[in-house]
């Protein structure tokens, strides 16, 4: 019976499992707390009647044994403060059957106590001991008022019993809400440690996303883009290499020819020569023709020339490459701002082949004191963001120039897209803000670029025009300038 | 120049020059090679002779190749085409291909490979 009531009551209260780290707090102070109780109300009795204080205690005894005994059994606090409500209200009920009426300080609590016990939530069990404590004290200044005299009451030894049962409950509950209480706090406190934790960690794993997805489409530019050198220096080696062969052939007959021609010699027959003489020729003309001697003479030319471009083409990828691969050295150094948006529009552009006219417009500028590698994400950015706007057609123009009053280089770069709405203006440089379909962008891309400017003391501001397009302006400083990191 | 009398003739298009003149290196004494860097570059010389098949690039600016082979279905409907390109699978999956398409391939291309699609491409026209 006993099982099934603190099934009745244990049951759906596990939601929030305080057991975990109330335990050891709890064990100890809920054993002292109990066993000091007893002490406290045993003495208080001894002093009003000593001849039922054996009852009394009794009772506690019983009552806090099956709290325990509870407690253990489910490790649920909030079981022990549900059954020491019923345990509480056995009292009350038996304390009325008794005495006909409401005698004890306990009643008017434990009349509304039951009721609320039936919700499951930490706020209602804090109402509802709050509640029993202004109840407790308005019984006691009722009972005062009424004149009833209190240990006449207490000499009713049955309800003594059940009267000291009912007490445990205000017990329990004191330390019930002083420990839960604490322990919420406690949790609290860790969880919101945990999910400011998880938001970090969220908030990594986006930036390196972000990153990892540049280097995406790094690599996919880059490996699209080697295709194509890949494909003039294998076929215009082989080419070679048989146009070679035909010329090394036209050289074997020729020595041939020549043999022909030595040996008349030696034999000294004037005719015999002029013959051979005119044979080597004749033949050589005929060897000529047929492998178009004069056209493998020019294609072998063109096929050199695809080699060397080929390959310069290669070393210009893998340079732009190296640029990216020291992302992580974060040393400000003086750099050439031109070479660093060459690179990118190297790796970037030159493997989309979509209708974007691209514009250059560099003036002479200083070099500027910063990062390279990070600048050029802020650059690959700017262009990426750019030709998307103008959904792959249009004309972009990029430019430098020195701005000599602030002693600042202006890096811009213009599309002839839509323009920025209105409504986007303000929060284009938010964390997670995009215009993009889901899965085509984080909306990281400008927040960090905007990060990094700031990091170099530098301005990354736009204008935009509707239906004209957009500009964005990056300003940094020139390296002259002493910037202490 | 070797009389080109007996050989197909086979036009080839791509906007970069050094793909040109890998292919004709590659492919001149196998079939008579045309090239032209543009689609409108290319218009004009199917008018002069007669083009065998027409071998062209995708990602092409102004017109792309997919756009080329429509306009040559349209004047001259019997010409195959083949399409070389980088993204084979955004090729083939097109709504604006031309059904003279016969085959779309890879780049980089191999010379073997490419060589036997551009014969099965000429026999399926004759």
């Amino acid at each position: 019976m006993i099982l099934a009531l603190i099934k009745f009551f244990g049951g759906k209260l596990d939601k929030r499992n305080r057991w975990d780290y109330v335990r050891k707090i709890l064990y100890t102070r809920f054993v002292i707390a109990a066993l000091v109780t007893c002490i406290i109300y045993g003495v208080f009795y001894l002093t009003i009647d000593q001849r039922h204080i054996a009852l009394f205690m009794a009772g506690l005894f019983v009552g806090f044994t099956i709290l325990f005994w509870s407690l253990f059994r489910t490790r649920h606090m909030l079981t022990v403060f549900r059954l020491s409500i019923l345990l509480s209200y056995i009292g009350f009920m038996y304390n009325i059957s008794i005495t006909g009426g409401i005698h004890s300080s306990t009643v008017p609590q434990l009349a509304i106590v039951p009721g609320l016990s039936l919700f499951y939530s930490v706020k209602v069990d804090i109402y509802s001991f709050l509640s029993l404590t202004v109840l407790s004290l308005l019984g006691f200044i009722a009972i005062d008022l009424a004149g009833i005299d209190l240990p006449s009451v207490i000499a009713n030894k049955d309800m003594l019993l059940f009267d000291a049962i009912s007490h445990v409950y205000i017990y329990t509950s004191v330390i019930y809400f002083i420990v839960v209480f604490r322990s919420e706090v406690v949790r609290s406190n860790k969880s919101l440690k945990k999910s400011l934790a998880k938001q970090k960690e969220t908030t990594q794993m986006l930036i390196q996303t972000e990153k990892l997805a540049s280097i995406g489409q790094l690599t996919a530019g880059i490996a699209h883009e080697i295709n194509n050198p890949v494909n003039f220096l294998q076929a215009g080696a082989i080419q070679l290499d048989r146009g070679v062969k035909d010329i090394l052939e036209i050289e074997k007959r020729r020595e041939l020819g020549d043999q022909n021609i030595r040996k008349a010699m030696e034999v000294g027959d004037i005719e015999e020569l002029t013959e051979a003489i005119g044979a080597n020729r004749r033949e050589m003309d005929r060897v000529k023709r047929d492998m178009e001697f004069d056209y493998v003479r020019k294609e072998v030319k063109e096929l050199l020339a695809s080699i060397k471009h080929g390959a310069r083409r290669t070393s210009e990828i893998v340079r732009g490459l190296s640029n990216y691969s020291r992302m992580s050295d974060s040393v400000f150094k003086p750099f050439d701002i031109k070479e660093t948006i060459e690179s990118t529009v190297t790796l970037l552009l030159n493997a989309r082949k979509d209708n974007v006219k691209i514009t250059k417009r560099y003036e002479d500028t200083p070099l500027v004191q910063g990062n390279a590698s990070k600048i050029g994400q802020v650059v690959m950015n700017l262009i990426t963001n750019a030709v998307q706007a103008m959904s792959g057609e249009g004309e972009m123009t990029i430019g430098t120039k020195y701005l000599a009053n602030g002693k600042m280089v202006e890096v811009s770069v213009r599309d002839t897209g839509d323009g920025i709405h209105k409504k986007d203006q303000s929060a284009i440089f938010d964390p997670f803000f995009t215009t993009k379909e889901v899965g085509e962008g984080t909306g990281l891309g400008l927040s960090i670029a905007k990060g990094i400017i700031e990091e170099h003391e530098g301005k990354l501001y736009f204008e935009t025009k509707q239906k004209e397009g957009t500009v964005f302006y990056i300003e940094l400083p020139i390296a002259d300038k002493v910037i202490i990191n | 120049m070797k009389n080109s009398g007996d050989l197909y003739r086979v036009l080839y298009v791509d906007d970069e020059f050094y793909n040109l003149v890998t292919f004709k290196a590659v492919f001149r004494k196998k079939f008579d090679i045309l090239t032209a860097s543009s689609g409108e570059e290319a218009l004009p010389l199917l008018g002069e002779r007669k083009i065998d098949l027409v071998i062209t690039d995708f990602k092409m600016p102004k017109m792309t190749g997919l756009e080329l082979l429509k306009k040559v279905k349209e004047k001259y409907p019997g010409i195959p085409g083949i399409v070389l390109t980088g993204y084979v699978d955004s090729v083939v999956k097109s709504k604006k291909r031309p059904d003279t398409l016969v085959q779309v391939v890879s780049k980089p291309w191999e010379e073997d490979n490419l060589a036997g699609v551009i014969r099965n491409a000429l026999k399926s026209a004759s």
